[in-house]
């Protein structure tokens, strides 16, 4: 293949290549001390701020560790390939937060006396909440999961929470 | 801040990546990454030299991590010392046009896949030779500003550290800068140097002693005589012949000296290795700071009023992100002269292979 031509002076991004997305990491890495400071390095010495870090499943000396942070596209790139460096880290996928395959599942405990569902134009699954006080169990893609959520806090639910779950499967 | 040492399995490379490691140039928490071959020995040994210096540097080694294709390289500086070498044994001289035609194809696939999958912002320092011609591959597929050769800075250092022997002072009391090729087109700028606690008067004296009465009109001439002389001493005598270079004029011994280890069949790693890491600190200080280095240069001076454009070593500043200007005062006759045929030189070279 030919070489990419150069400028004579370097290389500036357009507009498009450095506005931000959100992106969710899912880093399969081995279970022992450091593994979560290294990941968290990898992001953070890079100015990009760690949105949510979470540890899933651990089994078998392994960990599933999601981490979601917003940054442009090149910077995304240099993330993803430099996590893939690291001796602890078996293996790396990132995608955007409005990927269908980014799927999460969320719980809400309504305020007290009261009942929350969904909103109605959002897409999820959601059970429970049959009576007031019952909490709801809501799973879907992460975005309209999230937005369940913040209605939740919105009609005054303090007690919430989102968990990422392992990529579905491209369909 | 993470590196990565291309042909980290060479007798240089292994330099650089003790030196980043003892100098703490690297943060425990950032990464070294060992670029080899993957086929071959050098692509064993990778892993090899990454368990040593572990070991070694338990205290304080950064992750290091091992690259096998150019497709592989992640870092924020590239060390680029991979490629063949002239070899170090007696008589051996340097085919600058075999060099090339066998690390030509080595820089740029380096150059390419950095350009494919690189952050765009990777700061290049060039060790491999013929440092011109790498520098000129690298620079015209990421940009010039990204990309230095640390060959004059390495003669800088030799320089200021012949003169300050030559004075019986340390060499962090001497400044000054050597420009052109890394080779034997190499400019010392006599009119640079300086003299920590000297008046110019002084200085003027002091360096006028060591130089005598001579300019670089006839460097050319001087350089064949003493390697001639050389080459026959060490023949029976290498330490005879390293004792000759001591009483030769800084700037002679400049050359001489480099090339004599050659010759004895030892290299100059260490010295080369410390160059290197040099500018690697120098990138990761933050600030901006005046070295030298060879840079692409496109009209960013001017001889005789027209812009220059050509692959040379010259006193710039080297900041984080790269080089961003030549710091070079008007230079004396002989110096500009010398480093006219230089850049000539090696352009024309360069315009051999299309660059």
């Amino acid at each position: 293949m030919d070489a990419v031509p150069g400028d004579s002076t370097d290389r500036e991004d357009g507009e498009e290549n450095s506005r931000p997305h959100q992106y969710v990491a899912y880093v399969l890495a081995a279970d022992r001390p450091g593994s979560v400071t290294a990941m968290a390095e990898v992001v953070s010495s890079r100015g990009v701020s760690i949105e949510s870090f979470a540890t899933g499943d651990i089994r078998g000396g392994t960990a599933m560790i999601t981490m979601i942070f917003s940054t442009s596209e090149r910077l995304e790139r240099v993330i993803r390939r430099t996590l893939q460096r690291l001796a602890i880290v078996l293996e790396v996928a990132v995608l955007r937060s409005d990927d269908p395959q980014v799927q999460a599942a969320g719980v809400v405990h309504p305020a007290p006396g009261t009942r929350f569902l969904p909103p109605a134009d959002v897409s999820v699954t959601w059970s429970g909440a049959t009576q007031p006080g019952e909490p709801l169990l809501v799973d879907g893609q992460f975005l309209m999961v999230t937005r369940v959520i913040d209605g939740a806090i919105a009609s005054g639910a303090s007690r919430v929470n989102v968990a990422l779950l392992p990529p579905a499967p491209e369909r | 801040m993470d590196v990565a040492v291309v042909g980290a399995t060479g007798t240089v490379g292994r330099q650089i990546c003790v030196q980043l490691i003892e100098r703490r140039i690297i943060p425990v928490s950032s990464r070294l990454q060992l670029v080899a071959r993957g086929s071959g020995s050098s692509g064993r040994a990778a892993h090899g030299l990454r368990a040593d210096l572990i070991d070694a540097y338990a205290e304080h080694a950064p992750l290091i991590d091992v690259a096998l294709a150019p497709d592989e390289v992640v870092a924020d500086v590239i060390v680029m010392a991979a490629g063949q070498t002239v070899p170090a044994a007696p008589g051996a001289s340097i085919d600058r046009r075999a060099l090339a035609q066998q690390n030509i194809e080595v820089f740029r696939s380096y150059a390419t896949e950095l350009a494919r999958n690189g952050s765009g912002r990777e700061v290049v320092i060039v060790v491999s030779n013929p440092v011109e011609l790498a520098v000129a591959v690298f620079s015209s597929i990421l940009g010039r500003h990204r990309v230095i050769g640390m060959g004059a800075w390495l003669d800088t250092l030799r320089f200021r550290r012949e003169i300050a022997s030559s004075l019986g002072i340390r060499r962090q009391s001497v400044g000054g800068f050597v420009a052109g090729q890394h080779g034997d087109d190499m400019v010392p700028l006599w009119s640079t140097m300086r003299i920590t606690g000297l008046t110019t008067s002084e200085r003027r004296r002091a360096l006028g002693e060591l130089r005598g009465q001579r300019s670089l009109a006839g460097f050319d001439a001087e350089i064949e005589a003493a390697k001639r002389i050389l080459l026959q001493l060490s023949v029976n005598d290498m330490g005879a012949a390293f004792a000759a270079v001591e009483e030769s004029p800084p700037d002679l011994r400049l050359v001489a000296r480099p090339w004599l280890t050659h010759q004895s069949g030892a290299r100059t790693a260490s010295g080369t290795a410390g160059a290197a890491v040099d500018l690697v600190d120098t990138v990761f200080d933050g600030r901006e700071i005046v070295v030298a280095g060879q840079v692409r240069l496109d009209g960013d001076i001017e001889l005789d009023g027209e812009p220059v454009r050509a692959v040379t070593g010259l006193p710039l500043v080297l900041g984080p992100e790269g080089w961003t200007r030549v710091m070079l005062d008007p230079l004396a006759a002989d110096e500009d002269e010398r480093l006219r045929q230089s850049m000539t030189r090696v352009n024309h070279t360069l315009s051999e292979w299309g660059l």
